[in-house]
Parts: structure tokens; C-alpha cells; sequence
């Protein structure tokens, strides 16, 4: 094998190129908008930035090269200020593929190694531009590091499990998908600031002669765009989506235009997140995340949402038996879910009913419809606790899990995690709620690269007290 | 008051003495803020009622924090605590909010040693326990007890690891 320091591939000028474009975007943005015409210092500034981001490009290719040995992979950087980053075989976290489209002529892919410690928000190295090959060679070498005893737990699941994203499962998915409205609003109001006043006085005017005809009309477009945007947007995402379990490491791959390849160590997985959002629950369905350790990079992951995604949507009938088989390490049941919130509704509402009826009762004195506003929001913060104290529960399973379940967003969500994930555990309450024996359970663990959480609210103190003795303190023994 | 469980250990008393100081600094600072930006006020454009209004709020809100904070250090201690068990550190601390925070040995991934200028007047040293998650502070230990504590943590530690590999 040969060992030398190696340049990327030439394409990667290119990547160097639209990067270095997308950091000067905003100044290239401000030096264009602020004039009428186009002036002969608009041309030269941004003949400028562009020569700049050109030569920038050409230098990092000559300057960027990397080494991948038996025992590490090594990336340098710089010239005048240079840095190098060796990361072992063994230290290695996931490894990430990504692949522009520009790359699949010449078989080039840019490889994210990520290791547990990290600058947030940055893969460890950033192979930018490698021949296809090399994910191959360093999956290999990284198999050799490992022990034996791992060794043997691959070759024991080295079945070929395999999870689909058909089409209309994307479409569904994309159909109920809550978070385009955020998207839309945020363009409309955007919108609302660049388009002149006097096109809403004629709209307006327009509007009144046809009255609410018109109005149905504009509203039934206007889902009709959300729907077709958030399709699109969920096609180049997770187009073919497929999850393969390979001797122990689970392999993601999606996307259109830009193809991933995520792979993940079985025993990197820190716990599991079953979301159950309102309106995929009425389809039957279900969607399961999954928490690692590691730095996740965030550079260019554009409209991809951070979380990683194990089933955008699989059906909930199934998903726990399916679990079991891709993640034999940690075998998940059917959580049989032990409600905890009983007749404590006032708790989870007694902080809403102080902020917002003075608020209400104050705004009515000032305008009625401030007074009107308060209160909807008053009810609608009610409910929303309401069913927060309605969905807590937990469940623990065999094999030291415990399932954890909160409403979140517009979701039922269950954490299931194993022990040895568990980083601290915390009972806590205060003077008074302990004379009533209520008190709250955390559970703190880590993802990503930061710290995370999840807790049960005013639970009662013989809930905390077994979650305690038989989740932390004697975890149940797998039979 | 009689059932609330506490743990064995508290912290020596003269962590009582840095504590009062660190609080005095952190109303100083604050206090001499709020002066600062109140010359600016009157020399730029002057006390009108809404700066009146606001900054007599921060400097009651200043005052009443300090005071509370200050009363509140002899509970602060009484609640402070912590255990060493056969598999974890415990850490308890509040008295009006209580929490107790179990770190098994396995997980801790760094001890760490912290002495600021009040502490070292003290002869004491903080000890920051880190988890891949969470950091754990043990403020004021005198520095033999925290590098025995540190030692034989650290001897856990090991034998945790030992154990889960």
C-alpha cells in the first residue's frame, strides 16, 4: 500500500469554489443591492471576490493533502500556519459520505470522519475529495483495529437487515411534515418587506370586488404551494432512502442531488427517540431518530434537518420488532407505558395560569382584542400542558432500558436508553412539593456534541423511588 | 425537615467565607454597572421618568438578590453535600429546591481542580467532576482533602472501567 501524503481529487477546486462563494454571499449581496444600475465599481469588486475565491481555491488544493496509513488517517492544512490532524482508527466516531453530483463522473466522494471529543458543529477531518475506493480501505483498516471480541459479535450479526423509504412513504412523510409552515411564514414575511405597498392596495381592492370566493381560492393555492414545496424539499432529502445493518455498523444513505452515506457503530448509539408526531399517529405511523455521540458536522447540511434519521416513517405496528432487529445491542420491546401524571394537571399549569390571566385581565383594560389574544393563548397553553401531563410515562425493559415518554412540539416522544448511556441521574423537588411526595426525575446523556436531557414532571415519589431502585440503582438482569 | 435524607459529607466551613466574598464582588460589579451606565444616562440626556423607573428597578433587584443570595449562604451550606458510595459520587444541593445527582464512577471522563484567588486564601480547591454530558462542581475542599478525593476517585474510576470492559 502506499503511504504518501496524497492531494484530493481536482474536482474539489470546485467545492473550495462554491464554498468560498457562499462565505463573501452576503457581502456580494450587499454590493449589489445597493445601487440602481450596474456601475463599473459593482464589476470590479466582485471581478475581485471572485479572483480572490479562484486563487483561494488553487492554493487549498496544492496546500490540503492527506495520509492514510495502517494506524491513522493524518489530514494537513496551511502553509504559512500548519496544521495537521491525525485521528486513529480506533477513536473514530462515524464516518460520514457525501457525494455532489459534479463528483459521480470521476467516482469521488467527500468523507466526514468524527470522533467523540470535538469542536461543536465540525468533523474531526474532512477528506473533501477521495477516490470511492478509500471509504473501503479505511472501513477495512478500521475493522483491523478493533478487538477480537467485537470481531466475533460482527460476524454474528452480520445479516443482511435492510429498511426502504418507498415513495409515497416520502410523500406522506412530506404531506406531514408541520415544520413548511415555519418555513413558509418565515418567506412570507420576508416577502411582505421586498414587495411595494401599492401591490396590496390594488390586491386588496381586487380582493373586496370578488370577496370571499377569491379568498377560498387564495387559500386552497397557498396549501397547495406548501404541500409541493415541502414534496420537493423531502425528495432531494431522503430520496432513496435505505438503512442496511452490516456486521455491526448501520450504514444511512440518502438524498438526490447531494448522495450521504452515513456509518454508524452499533455501539455509538446512545439511545433511541420513537416520535409519534399528531398527524403521521393518525396514518399509523411512526418516526425513529437516533442519538450519537460525536461531533455532528453541520456544514452544508442546508435543508437536512441535524437529526439523524434511522426510519423517517415506518409503520408503528412494526417499529419496535423491527428495532430489535437493527439494533441487537440494545433490545427494545413494546414499551407497555406507565402513566405518571395522576390528577397533577394544576402543576403543569398553575405557571401558565400566573403569566398569562394577569396578562389577559390587563390587556383586556388596555384594548379587548389585546384581552382576546391573551386568552387564546391562555387556552391554548392550558391544553398543550394538558396533554404534556396526559402522554408522561415510563417503562423499564428487560436488558437495563428505560423508556421514557413526553409530549414534545406536536409529538409523543419516547427516549429508550441503556444504562451505561445514563451520564448522571437526578431525583430533584422542592420544599413543598416533597411534603405532597412530588418530585421530578432527569436523565442527562449526550448528543452530538453537547450535553441532553429528558425528564419526568411532578411524578410521585413512589414512581421516582422504583424508576430509581429498579432503572439506576439494581438495573433489572436480562434473563 | 427531619425526613429529608442528607448526605454524609459537607464542605469545610471556611467555604463560607469565599462564598461571602464571591457574592459581595458579584454585587459590587453589578452595583458599580448600574452606576456607570446611570452617569452616562444623567451626562447624555438626562433622568426622565423611564430611566428612573428602570434603573431604580435594577438597583432593588441588585440589593434584593444580594441579600437574598447572602442570608441564603448558611443554608446553602447546611444543603451543600456530597457521598462517595461503593459505585458513585452523589451530589446534593438546595433546600427550597432540592436535587441529588447520581454519577456512577464509569461515566466521570476528567477530574479537574479549580482554585480562584478566594479559595486560595482558604487553602481550598474546587474539584469539577466531568461526565461526557455533564460537569459536577465540588466547591471548597481543602487541598489534601480534594487531592485524596481526586486519587482515590481516579482509583475508581479505574476499577470501573476495568470492571465494564
Amino acid at each position: 500500500m502506499n503511504h504518501e501524503r496524497k492531494k484530493f481529487h481536482p474536482s474539489v477546486m470546485f467545492v473550495y469554489f462554491i464554498r468560498g462563494i457562499r462565505s463573501w454571499l452576503f457581502l456580494i449581496f450587499m454590493i449589489l443591492i445597493n445601487s440602481d444600475g450596474i456601475s463599473l465599481f459593482q464589476i470590479a469588486a466582485i471581478s475581485g471576490i471572485l479572483v480572490i475565491v479562484i486563487l483561494m481555491s488553487i492554493f487549498k488544493y496544492f496546500t490540503h493533502t492527506y495520509q492514510v496509513t495502517p494506524q491513522k488517517v493524518v489530514v494537513y492544512k496551511g502553509l504559512v500556519k500548519k496544521r495537521e490532524t491525525d485521528i486513529t482508527y480506533d477513536r473514530i466516531q462515524t464516518i460520514k459520505q457525501r457525494q455532489w453530483f459534479f463528483f459521480k463522473p470521476f467516482h469521488v466522494v467527500e468523507l466526514l470522519i468524527e470522533t467523540a471529543s470535538s469542536t461543536p458543529g465540525e468533523a474531526e477531518a474532512s477528506l473533501t475529495a477521495v477516490d470511492i475506493s478509500l471509504v473501503e480501505k479505511i472501513e477495512q483498516l478500521r475493522n483491523y483495529s478493533r478487538t477480537d471480541f467485537q470481531k466475533e459479535n460482527a460476524a454474528k450479526s452480520s445479516t443482511d437487515t435492510s429498511f426502504q423509504l418507498s415513495n409515497t412513504q416520502i410523500s406522506l412523510y412530506a404531506l406531514t411534515d408541520m415544520t413548511v409552515f415555519f418555513v413558509l411564514i418565515t418567506a412570507f414575511s420576508f416577502l411582505m418587506d421586498w414587495v411595494p405597498d401599492r401591490l396590496f392596495t390594488n390586491v386588496e381592492m381586487w380582493m373586496s370586488s370578488l370577496q370571499w370566493m377569491i379568498s377560498i381560492f387564495v387559500f386552497l393555492i397557498g396549501i397547495v404551494v406548501i404541500a409541493l414545496l415541502s414534496l420537493l424539499k423531502n425528495f432531494v432529502l431522503f430520496y432513496q432512502f435505505k438503512v442496511k445493518l452490516q456486521n455491526d455498523t448501520l450504514s444511512i444513505e440518502y438524498g438526490l442531488l447531494e448522495r450521504k452515506v452515513q456509518k454508524i457503530p452499533l455501539k455509538k448509539i446512545q439511545g433511541v427517540k420513537v416520535n409519534k408526531q399528531v398527524l403521521r399517529n393518525f396514518f399509523g405511523m411512526s418516526t425513529v431518530e437516533l442519538i450519537l455521540m460525536g461531533g455532528q458536522e453541520k456544514e452544508g447540511e442546508g435543508m437536512a434537518s441535524k437529526k439523524v434519521l434511522l426510519f423517517p416513517l415506518i409503520q408503528t405496528k412494526i417499529v419496535y420488532e423491527i428495532l430489535t432487529d437493527f439494533l441487537p445491542t440494545m433490545p427494545i420491546t413494546e414499551p407497555a407505558i406507565q402513566p405518571v401524571t395522576k390528577g397533577s394537571i394544576w402543576y403543569f399549569w398553575r405557571w401558565m395560569l400566573l403569566m398569562w390571566v394577569p396578562l389577559m385581565i390587563g390587556g383586556w383594560f388596555i384594548k379587548e382584542w389585546v384581552g382576546l389574544v391573551f386568552l387564546v393563548i391562555l387556552i391554548i397553553s392550558l391544553l398543550y400542558q394538558w396533554a404534556k401531563s396526559q402522554k408522561q410515562g415510563y417503562d423499564i425493559q428487560k436488558n437495563k432500558i428505560l423508556c421514557l415518554q413526553q409530549f414534545q412540539g406536536l409529538s409523543t416522544v419516547q427516549l429508550f436508553i441503556a444504562h451505561q448511556n445514563v451520564q448522571s441521574f437526578t431525583r430533584s423537588s422542592s420544599k413543598w412539593l416533597m411534603k405532597k411526595d412530588i418530585g421530578h426525575i432527569e436523565v442527562w446523556f449526550k448528543e452530538g456534541d453537547s450535553p441532553a436531557n429528558f425528564d419526568l414532571r411532578f411524578i410521585q415519589k413512589e414512581d421516582s423511588q422504583f424508576i430509581y431502585e429498579h432503572f439506576w440503582k439494581n438495573p433489572v438482569v436480562m434473563e | 425537615m427531619m425526613d429529608y435524607p442528607l448526605l454524609k459529607n459537607q464542605l469545610p466551613e471556611s467555604i463560607r467565607t469565599v462564598w461571602k466574598k464571591t457574592s459581595l464582588t458579584t454585587f459590587i460589579f453589578f452595583l458599580t454597572l448600574g452606576i456607570g451606565v446611570t452617569s452616562i444616562v444623567i451626562y447624555f440626556e438626562g433622568l426622565n421618568p423611564v430611566w428612573t423607573l428602570i434603573l431604580t428597578i435594577y438597583f432593588a433587584l441588585v440589593c434584593i438578590l444580594y441579600l437574598l443570595n447572602f442570608v441564603l449562604i448558611k443554608y446553602r451550606y447546611q444543603y451543600f453535600r456530597y457521598e462517595i458510595t461503593n459505585e458513585e459520587l452523589v451530589f446534593q444541593k438546595g433546600f427550597i429546591f432540592r436535587s441529588i445527582t447520581y454519577v456512577p464512577f464509569s461515566r466521570i471522563q476528567h477530574i479537574e481542580t479549580e482554585q480562584g484567588p478566594f479559595l486560595r486564601r482558604e487553602n481550598l480547591m474546587e474539584l469539577v467532576v466531568h461526565t461526557a454530558a455533564t460537569a459536577h462542581h465540588l466547591a471548597g475542599l481543602s487541598i489534601e482533602d480534594s487531592e485524596i478525593l481526586r486519587q482515590s476517585l481516579l482509583q475508581k474510576v479505574e476499577e470501573a472501567s476495568e470492571d465494564e470492559s
